[in-house]
């Protein structure tokens, strides 16, 4: 591959997924810090793996599912580290202050609820397409669809679903 | 809820800065890692090397597990019926064949497949106790040989000690047997152990051809060899007695004197009881060696004793539960038993009348290759000394 056509990869695969990669990790992270470290090293992977997608909608599944899997192995050591989320958080994190409730109750679900409701609601996966990214069962995806959906009720109130 | 979650996110975007960083990082790392398409290619040759080293390494198990199964050793066991056995290299059955009528009756050979030689041939050897073919008034011999040149001698005389730890009521001559007489026993239709044994009675008697024993079993084929060899005047009946003098010891052991009543048949060989000082240093091979090396005291046959190992000059001795009493002789001191009062000799009186006027004094005359006085050549066909095929 020359110089010139991974420069065009590069730039298409930025261009069209960057947002949805930025959500995921700071929806993880909950800081902008650790965010763009994650956001960079999902990009990096997908340098590796250049050229050895199926398709579009593979090559998207399959940086949904690095981006979530980088963010958790960073939570896991950001714990172990004993470096608690919330010292780890800028005072001024965007979204924080209240003006965004929705955006911060997704982001406060817990893990597998979060991802659920970000690929269905946001990206507009179907459970059975859910279940292939995340790697469990559609009746799996049904339940965690219903359960965060409940949750988000409990946390913004009834006229949320509306 | 969806428009809502949308909206939610929608101001979630990345810093250009970020975007344009992490472009220029891309790029960079693209330069220096290798191409996909030719990484892929590595991996695939790699693959295909894999599976070409899997496959080769599935046949050659496959190969070394053809090798290490199959036979590679044939014994012949000869009570009356008679039996070849086959083994592979780690003496593990490969197959039974029942060789006359007998041993077609006998037993299923099928179930014999899977064990190993001593289980296989303590198997058949209870069979033909249960079924019958072992007197309760003498020791029975059964025969087991091995064709020379093969391997398993080792296992021959492993398996020997074993049937005999296993029954007081047989003992196993071990021989090999040349090709001639495999092959000679192949025409006659009959076990080329049994054709060895008929072959030497025949050379010591005159009076009869080997087809003549080929029929019986190989008890009678040793009591005719015992009386042919007593005296033995010959280099031909030195010879014979020399290959069968460890079973004809071990059968003197074991066979009650004076008319006593042989030991009940199925009897198995006790744990050692603990005995007197004197008697302590006795090795365990020894003890294996000299089951119950003592005559049976008359009126214990009905019991269902065991035989202890006791000093070789000293009685069996069961009490009214069966338990062997410990033996004591005049180096031991006195053992009484709980129970045993009652019992004769409790005192550790020893009658003459008892006593084995034959027996070396400390020597349990175990049926060993090295029993004193025995030549040390042996250089003839079976010449197994009765007990081990060298």
């Amino acid at each position: 591959m020359s110089l010139s056509e991974t420069d065009l990869k590069v730039s298409r695969a930025l261009d069209l997924y960057s947002d949805m990669v930025w959500r995921i990790c700071f929806m993880y992270m909950k800081n902008k810090y650790d965010a763009e470290d994650a956001y960079q090293d999902v990009f990096l992977k997908y340098v590796r793996q250049l050229g050895r997608f199926k398709s579009e909608e593979h090559e998207k599944a399959w940086l949904c599912t690095v981006a979530f899997n980088r963010c958790k192995d960073m939570l896991k050591r950001a714990h172990r580290k004993n470096v608690s989320l919330e010292e780890a958080q800028e005072p001024s994190v965007p979204f924080r202050d209240g003006s965004n409730p929705v955006l911060e109750a997704v982001m406060d679900l817990p893990e597998k609820y979060k991802e659920s409701v970000y690929l269905h609601y946001y990206e507009g996966y179907t459970s059975a397409q859910i279940g292939k990214i995340l790697g469990c069962k559609e009746n799996t995806v049904y339940s965690l669809l219903s359960r965060g959906r409940q949750m988000l009720k409990e946390r913004l109130g009834d006229d949320f679903e509306d | 809820m969806t428009l809502k979650i949308k909206d939610a996110m929608e101001g979630l975007r990345p810093d250009p800065s970020l975007v344009e960083d992490t472009r220029k990082k891309m790029l960079e790392a693209a330069r220096f890692s290798k191409p996909a398409e030719k990484r892929s290619g590595r991996i695939r040759k790699a693959a295909v090397l894999l599976s070409a080293a899997a496959a080769a390494l599935v046949v050659f198990l496959g190969l070394n597990t053809v090798y290490l199964h199959r036979t590679v050793s044939t014994y012949y066991l000869d009570i009356n019926p008679s039996f070849s056995i086959g083994a592979d290299r780690q003496s593990t059955v490969t197959g039974v064949s029942a060789l006359n009528d007998d041993a077609l009756k006998l037993l299923d050979t099928s179930s014999l497949k899977g064990l190993t030689l001593s289980e296989c041939v303590s198997t058949i050897v209870s069979a033909a106790g249960d079924a019958g073919y072992f007197s309760s008034d003498e020791v029975s011999v059964v025969s087991l040989t091995l064709s020379d040149g093969e391997p398993g001698g080792d296992a021959l005389a492993e398996c020997a000690e074993a049937v005999e730890s296993g029954s007081s009521l047989v003992a196993v001559y071990t021989a090999t047997v040349g090709a001639d007489t495999v092959s000679a026993a192949r025409d006659a239709g009959v076990s080329p152990g049994k054709m060895a044994l008929a072959d030497m009675v025949s050379a010591l008697d005159g009076d009869t051809s080997a087809a003549d024993w080929l029929d019986t079993s190989v008890t009678a084929i040793f009591d005719r060899l015992e009386e042919l060899t007593e005296t033995p005047g010959t280099a031909e009946e030195e010879s014979a007695y020399r290959r069968i003098s460890g079973v004809v010891e071990r059968r003197r052991e074991l066979q009650p004197e004076e008319g006593g009543d042989a030991l009940p048949s199925g009897t198995a060989e006790p744990a050692p009881t603990p005995l007197p000082d004197a008697e302590a240093e006795e090795t365990p091979s020894q003890a294996q060696a000299s089951p119950g090396a003592v005559p049976a005291v008359p009126g214990t046959a009905e019991e269902t004793g065991t035989v202890p190992n006791g000093p070789p000059s000293a009685p069996v001795q069961t009490n009214e539960e069966g338990a062997p009493v410990p033996q004591t002789g005049p180096e031991a001191p006195d053992v009484i038993p709980a129970g045993a009062e009652d019992m004769p000799f409790s005192s550790g009186e020893i009658p003459e009348a008892l006593s084995d006027p034959s027996r070396q004094e400390g020597q349990p005359g175990g049926a060993s290759p090295d029993r004193e006085g025995m030549p040390a050549d042996r250089e003839e066909e079976g010449s197994a000394g009765g007990r081990t095929a060298k």
